[in-house]
Parts: structure tokens; C-alpha cells; sequence
């Protein structure tokens, strides 16, 4: 995993780890989950089934299984399927995806500050 | 600075801050997040400048933007308790602005800015890049909303929407993470780490980003337009 944190001294902070080494899995983890309580915004990058990439912000992380949590929007149908129910605009239910973090790039940015 | 800039960051290695440390610059209020853990060193600056700076008893009653004399106007009340109004700082240009975003140049590294860009080539097509690298900005299309942004170094993000065969200004997004410094474009982050942030956070979150970045309109000279 590789994840650019954009730093104000250092420029571009890089937090790598080998997903075989369990001791720099828990550090990894540890620090994503602490940015994520401290305000910080991480996004990665995820390939869909078109083979187009797409950027997601991540809402969680679970450090047993060194998984993002990604919110996606679910794809739309035309309703006639049985197993698909139409999906309504309105009220429009996100389904959590989890990406393994050993597979998935990232940028995390510090809380706004505005401008 | 390099040496300040480089112990700041050791110090905020340390202290397991992930985002650094700002640069304080001598004459520049830095303005940082309420909920940044140190923002308190900072706050407590502002206080002491605008004590010193603060020159009899003037009460203001209000601040209007004036778009025909393209200044801040601000109501105050004169000797006679009648209220009169004082056109502040302002001449109708951003060069104030200018100047002090140069000013605050000091701040960054040419380190810090050549990662960044190499971070950008990564996050970009080669032909956006090259927008960016000869004139400091590149356009991208939300494909969920319709909306052109226009990412500038060192500006606001200007967006775009086309409506009946014409594009259309609609805002201009100013945001900075971490902390920027007042009366400036310039942000604590080198100006393509505030580029990057823009463009992932249009990209990752729109709502969000449309939600925390200020909008300034086209018209003032903090658009940068």
C-alpha cells in the first residue's frame, strides 16, 4: 500500500508497508485510522468493471483486513429485473465497498482551512 | 527558511502529524482550522497583531462589497453618532494580492513543489499536465455534474457549465488545507499540493468540496479573474 499525504514540509509524505509483514500492517493501519479522526480526507483510486478508473473517498477503514470502506453509488437499472428493484434518485441507497489497501493507491489531504 | 522548514518537519514527525507543520512568516497572519491541535500558537498571534493595530474606538457597523468602486465599504459611525462610510483597502486589482502571495513564497521549498508536480504527472493526463507546467492551469470535467473546473497554481478553482451554447462562470473555489496566509493566495502547502487537493477532492467528494471551499464570486479581485 502507498498512500501520498500532502505535506506542508515535506511536500508529498509517502506511507508505504508490505502486506506480509504484520507489524508494518498495524503501523499502517493504525496511522490511516488516526488521520481519519483527525479530519483528514483520503481518496483512492478503484478500477471499475469498464476498466475506467475512479476516484472515492474513503469513509472508513478496517484494520484487520487492511480494507478501505468506500461508499458507491449503485448502478442504475430499468426496473424490469426481478432481481434489481429500480433504484430511486431521491433516496438513494450508497452500498459500502471494501478495497484492499495493499491494491489501491491513495491521496490523503489535511483538513481546510478555507481561503 | 530551508532550515526552519526542515526542523518544523522533524518537529511534526515526532508529534505524528501527518500534514507538517506551517511556517510561520514575520508580517503574514497564518490562519489555520479551529480544530488543527496547535492552532492556539497561531490564534493567539492574530490577537496580539490586531491589539497592537487597533487605533482609538471605531465602531463598525457593517462591511459591504462596493462593485462599482471594487473596494470594501464599511459603515462606521463618526463623532456625531451618524453613520459614514469609509472605503477600505482595496484598489480595484489584486496586485496587493500578488505581492503578498510572492511575499509568502518563502514559505515553500523548491523540493516540496518538484514532489508535488511529480505527484500531479501521476494524477493527470500528460497533455493536462503540460497545460499546467506552460501556464500554471489545466480543465477538467465532473462527469457526475457537468461542471469544467479550471485548477489554477496559486488561484481559486474556477468553475464552469455550459447553459444555452455558452459557459458560464458559476463560482470560484478557494480553499487551502492545513492553513493559508491572509490577504494571499498563498496556502501552508507548496501551490501544486493545494492544485492536488482541489482536483482530489473534486474527483473523490464534489458535494464535499463544493461544501468546504469558499466561494468567491467572479467579480472580486480574490477571484483572481
Amino acid at each position: 500500500m502507498t498512500l501520498g499525504i500532502l505535506n506542508v514540509g515535506a511536500g508529498d509524505t509517502k506511507l508505504s508497508f508490505d502486506p506480509s509483514r504484520p507489524e508494518e500492517r498495524k503501523k499502517a493501519a493504525a496511522a490511516v485510522r488516526q488521520m481519519l479522526r483527525a479530519g483528514f480526507s483520503i481518496f483512492i483510486e478503484k478500477m471499475d468493471d469498464y476498466g475506467k478508473t475512479a476516484t472515492f473517498r474513503v469513509h472508513d477503514f478496517d484494520p484487520e483486513a487492511c480494507e478501505y470502506i468506500i461508499m458507491e453509488a449503485p448502478e442504475e437499472t430499468d426496473g424490469r429485473s426481478e432481481e434489481a428493484p429500480r433504484v430511486d434518485k431521491r433516496t438513494r441507497a450508497y452500498r459500502q465497498t471494501r478495497v484492499p489497501a495493499a491494491s489501491a493507491g491513495g491521496v490523503a489531504v489535511g483538513r481546510t482551512s478555507g481561503g | 527558511m530551508a532550515r526552519a522548514r526542515n526542523r518544523l518537519r522533524n518537529i511534526a514527525k515526532g508529534a505524528n502529524q501527518w500534514a507538517g507543520l506551517p511556517l510561520d512568516i514575520e508580517g503574514e497572519e497564518l490562519v489555520v482550522h479551529p480544530s488543527y491541535p496547535w492552532h492556539y500558537i497561531f490564534d493567539a498571534k492574530r490577537v496580539r497583531r490586531e491589539a497592537a493595530h487597533k487605533v482609538g474606538s471605531v465602531n463598525v457597523r457593517n462591511m459591504i462589497w462596493s462593485e462599482r468602486f471594487r473596494c470594501y465599504v464599511a459603515i462606521c459611525d463618526d463623532n456625531n453618532g451618524k453613520a459614514t462610510a469609509i472605503p477600505m483597502k482595496g484598489s480595484g486589482n489584486s496586485v496587493d494580492a500578488e505581492l503578498r502571495t510572492m511575499g509568502c513564497s518563502v514559505a515553500w521549498g523548491i523540493e516540496q513543489e518538484s514532489k508535488a508536480l511529480q505527484l500531479l504527472g501521476t494524477l493527470i493526463k500528460h497533455h493536462a499536465f503540460k497545460y499546467y507546467l506552460m501556464t500554471g492551469q489545466f480543465l477538467e470535467s465532473s462527469p457526475r455534474s457537468g461542471v469544467t473546473y479550471m485548477f489554477r497554481k496559486l488561484r481559486p478553482t474556477v468553475a464552469f457549465k455550459e447553459r444555452r451554447g455558452t459557459m458560464r462562470i458559476l463560482t470560484c473555489l478557494c480553499m487551502h488545507p492545513i492553513g493559508y496566509y491572509k490577504d494571499s493566495w498563498a496556502g501552508a502547502m507548496c501551490p501544486t499540493d493545494d492544485v492536488i487537493a482541489h482536483l482530489v477532492m473534486m474527483r473523490g467528494d464534489e458535494h464535499r468540496y463544493w461544501k468546504y471551499a469558499n466561494h468567491i464570486p467572479p467579480g472580486r479581485p480574490t477571484a483572481g479573474i
